[in-house]
C-alpha cells in the first residue's frame, strides 16, 4: 500500500497539482502553451518531492486521504473553469 | 519506511535502488551509448563510413529523384549531411512504411542502404521505449524510472548523517562492504549534478506525455493541440489542383540560411508535392547550439516566398534547452566524452549499489538460510554484466551477418536485435546457474567479445585500426579504441577477481566481489 501511495497516488495528485497550475496560470492571463510547459517541467520536482513524503510519512491513512485529497481539489480548480464555460 | 525522516530515506533508497536498479541500468547504459550513437551507425552500417567536412552541398538535383521515389501525397523529406553523419538521405513514404534512400553527398550518388537500425535506430528508443511498445508502457517506465533516480539522488543525500566525510572518503578498504559502500557514494557524489540532471532533463522532454492531466485543461486538441501551439507549426491544406513546378530549394535554403546567421540547414520537408498549395519547410540543423532549435521556415514551393517563419516562445526554448542537454547532439567532443565518462560513472553506481545491497545482507541472509541474496546477486550479474555482453554481441553479429540475411521471417536488423535480446536472457540465465564466477565468466565473455568485435570490423570492411585512422574515419577508430579499452578493463578485472579468488582459502561460500562492470 507504501508502494502504491508513492508511485500512484503521488503521480495522482501531482497531475492534480499540474492540472491545476495550468488553469490558474491561463486564467491570469498567460499564454496556454506557457502555461503547461511552465507547470509541467515543475511537475516533476512536486511529484519527486510528494513521492519522497509519501515513503517518509509516519502514518499511512492520514497520508492517503491528503493525498486524495490534493488529487480531488487539484482536479477540481483544473477542470471546473473550463466546465463552466471559463477560461 | 522508518522511525525517522532519514531512516524512511534510507528503506526507500534500498528498495527503490533494488527493484527499478536493473531497469535504470539498462538506461544508463544504453544512455552512454547513445552520447556516440551516430559513430556506432557508422561502425555498424559500414557502407556509411564516408568522410564528409560540411563542404557546401546543393540539393535542386535531387528534385527529380525524390518526386521518382515518392509519387504519393505524402510529404518527403532530404535529410543533410553533418560530419557526424556524413549521409544524405531522402526519407519518404513507400508502400512498405517509411523509406530511405541514402546518397554519398559528395558525389550524390546511391550508397547501399544501411541494414542495422544500430545506435539512432536501436540504442536510441531502447533508451526511452524500451522498445515495449504496448500501451506505451515503455514510456511510462522509463518515466518512472526517471523520477525515481531523482528520488534515489535526493535520499542518497539524505541517508548521510556526516555528509562531507562520508562523501569525499575512499577507504582502501580489504572489506567488501565499506569499499562498496564508499566508491558507491564516492560516484554518487561525483556524478551527482550529472545524474540529477541528466533524470531532470530526460523525464521533461515527454512533459507532454507524462503529464495529460495539464494538456487536457490547456489545449482543446489534446496533444496534437500542444504541439501545433508549443511548435507554432504552419501548415495549409491540399486544393486538389495541379500546381507549377517545384522552385528552386537551394534558393530557400539559402534565404533561410542568412536569417539564422549562417547556421546550416538540417532538413529540407515538401509538403503536398505537386499542389497548387505545396510548400516547403526549411528547418536548421541542431548541431550548433545546446538548445534543440526547431524554428522553421515555410516557403511556397513553387514561387519560393516565405509563408511563414515558426517563433519558438521563450518558455518552451527552456524546455528545449533541457532537451538539448539531454541529446547532446551538439558540437563539442570534450563534452561528449565527459557525458560518456559521467554515464559509464552512472552505471558504476548501480552496480555498486547492487553488490552493496548483497554484501550488507550477506551474514544475514547465510544465517537465515535465505536465498534472497544470490537471487539478488544473479539480478546484477545478468542486469549489468549481462547488458554489456547483450551490446557486445549485437556488435559481433552486425560483422558476421551477411549482407541481406533472413532467418525465420526476420530481416538482418531483426536478427540483430533478437541476439541482442537472446544475449540479455542468457546471462540471466547463466548468472543464477553459475553465482559464484558469474562475474568472472562474464568479464572474460566481454574482453573476448570486445576483442572479437574489432578484429572482425578490420576483416569484413577493410578497415582496421590503422587504416580507419589513416583515412580519417575517426568514428570508426575511436569505437576499436573503446571498445580495446574496455576488453583490456574486462580482463583485468577478471584476472583481479579470479587471483582474489583463489588467495582467499577460506572455506565454503565467501567469495568476495568487486563492483567492477567492463
Amino acid at each position: 500500500m507504501r508502494v502504491l501511495a508513492i508511485v500512484f497516488l503521488a503521480y495522482a495528485a501531482a497531475s492534480a497539482i499540474v492540472a491545476a497550475g495550468v488553469a490558474t496560470l491561463i486564467l491570469g492571463g498567460l499564454d496556454r502553451s506557457d502555461a503547461f510547459t511552465a507547470c509541467s517541467i515543475l511537475g516533476f520536482l512536486v511529484y519527486v518531492v510528494l513521492a519522497l513524503w509519501a515513503a517518509a510519512a509516519p502514518r499511512l491513512v492520514p497520508l492517503v486521504l491528503a493525498l486524495l485529497a490534493i488529487t480531488a481539489g487539484g482536479t477540481a480548480i483544473g477542470f471546473l473553469p473550463s466546465l463552466m464555460g471559463g477560461a | 519506511m522508518g522511525a525517522t525522516f532519514r531512516e524512511s530515506m534510507d528503506w526507500l533508497h534500498t528498495w527503490a535502488g533494488l527493484v527499478v536498479g536493473v531497469l535504470l541500468f539498462a538506461i544508463f547504459w544504453t544512455g552512454t551509448l547513445c552520447v556516440f550513437d551516430r559513430e556506432i551507425d557508422r561502425w555498424m552500417n559500414p557502407s556509411t563510413r564516408i568522410v564528409y567536412s560540411g563542404e557546401p552541398i546543393a540539393i535542386d538535383g535531387l528534385r527529380e529523384e525524390a518526386t521518382r521515389l515518392s509519387p504519393r501525397a505524402a510529404p518527403w523529406a532530404i535529410v543533410l549531411p553533418t560530419s557526424r553523419d556524413p549521409v544524405l538521405w531522402i526519407g519518404y513514404r513507400a508502400r512498405t512504411g517509411f523509406e530511405r534512400t541514402l546518397l554519398d553527398p559528395l558525389t550524390m550518388k546511391p550508397i547501399a542502404p544501411a541494414e542495422s537500425w544500430a545506435g539512432t535506430r536501436f540504442f536510441f528508443p531502447f533508451h526511452h521505449t524500451l522498445h515495449l511498445k504496448m500501451w506505451n508502457l515503455g514510456t511510462w517506465l522509463t518515466g518512472l524510472a526517471g523520477a525515481a533516480m531523482m528520488a534515489l539522488c535526493i535520499s542518497g543525500v539524505i541517508i548521510h548523517r556526516k555528509i562531507f566525510v562520508d562523501f569525499f572518503t575512499l577507504r582502501r578498504s580489504r572489506q567488501p562492504q565499506r569499499l562498496l559502500l564508499d566508491l558507491h557514494s564516492t560516484a554518487g557524489t561525483l556524478g551527482f549534478i550529472f545524474f540529477f540532471v541528466m533524470s531532470f532533463s530526460g523525464v521533461t522532454i515527454l512533459a507532454s506525455v507524462y503529464f495529460p492531466s495539464g494538456v487536457w485543461v490547456a489545449f482543446d486538441g489534446g496533444r496534437s493541440g500542444y504541439v501545433k501551439d508549443t511548435y507554432d507549426v504552419f501548415s495549409r491544406p491540399r486544393l486538389n489542383q495541379p500546381g507549377p513546378p517545384l522552385g528552386s530549394l537551394d534558393a530557400m535554403v539559402a534565404s533561410a540560411r542568412e536569417a539564422w546567421g549562417g547556421l546550416n540547414p538540417g532538413l529540407v520537408r515538401v509538403f503536398h508535392h505537386g499542389d497548387r498549395n505545396s510548400y516547403v519547410e526549411v528547418r536548421p540543423s541542431i548541431e550548433a547550439a545546446v538548445n534543440m532549435r526547431t524554428d522553421p521556415f515555410f516557403f511556397d514551393a513553387a514561387t519560393g516566398e516565405v509563408l511563414y517563419r515558426t517563433y519558438i516562445r521563450d518558455t518552451t526554448q527552456v524546455q528545449m534547452f533541457l532537451t538539448g542537454l539531454h541529446f547532446t547532439q551538439f558540437r563539442h567532443w570534450t563534452l561528449r566524452w565527459v557525458y560518456f565518462a559521467l554515464g559509464l560513472l552512472g552505471c558504476f553506481l548501480i552496480v555498486t549499489g547492487f553488490l552493496f545491497w548483497v554484501e550488507r545482507r550477506r551474514k544475514a541472509h547465510l544465517a537465515a538460510g535465505s536465498d534472497a541474496g544470490r537471487f539478488v546477486e544473479g539480478l546484477a550479474a545478468g542486469g549489468t554484466g549481462g547488458m554489456v555482453l547483450a551490446t557486445l554481441a549485437f556488435f559481433v553479429v552486425n560483422r558476421l551477418l551477411p549482407s541481406g540475411a533472413t532467418f525465420l521471417g526476420g530481416v538482418r536488423y531483426e536478427l540483430e536485435i533478437w541476439v541482442f535480446f537472446g544475449v540479455w536472457v542468457l546471462s540471466f540465465v547463466h548468472a543464477w546457474t553459475r553465482r559464484t564466477t558469474a562475474w568472472i565468466d562474464q568479464c572474460w565473455v566481454a574482453a573476448a567479445l570486445s576483442v572479437l568485435a574489432v578484429a572482425l570490423n578490420g576483416l569484413t570492411t577493410g578497415d582496421h585500426l590503422f587504416r580507419a585512422l589513416a583515412d580519417g574515419k575517426l568514428a570508426v577508430a575511436g569505437m576499436d579504441l573503446v571498445l580495446l579499452a574496455g576488453a583490456f578493463a574486462a580482463a583485468l578485472t577478471a584476472w583481479r577477481l579470479l587471483r582474489r579468488r583463489q588467495s582467499l582459502n577460506e572455506p565454503i561460500s565467501h567469495h568476495r566481489l568487486e563492483g567492477q562492470s567492463p
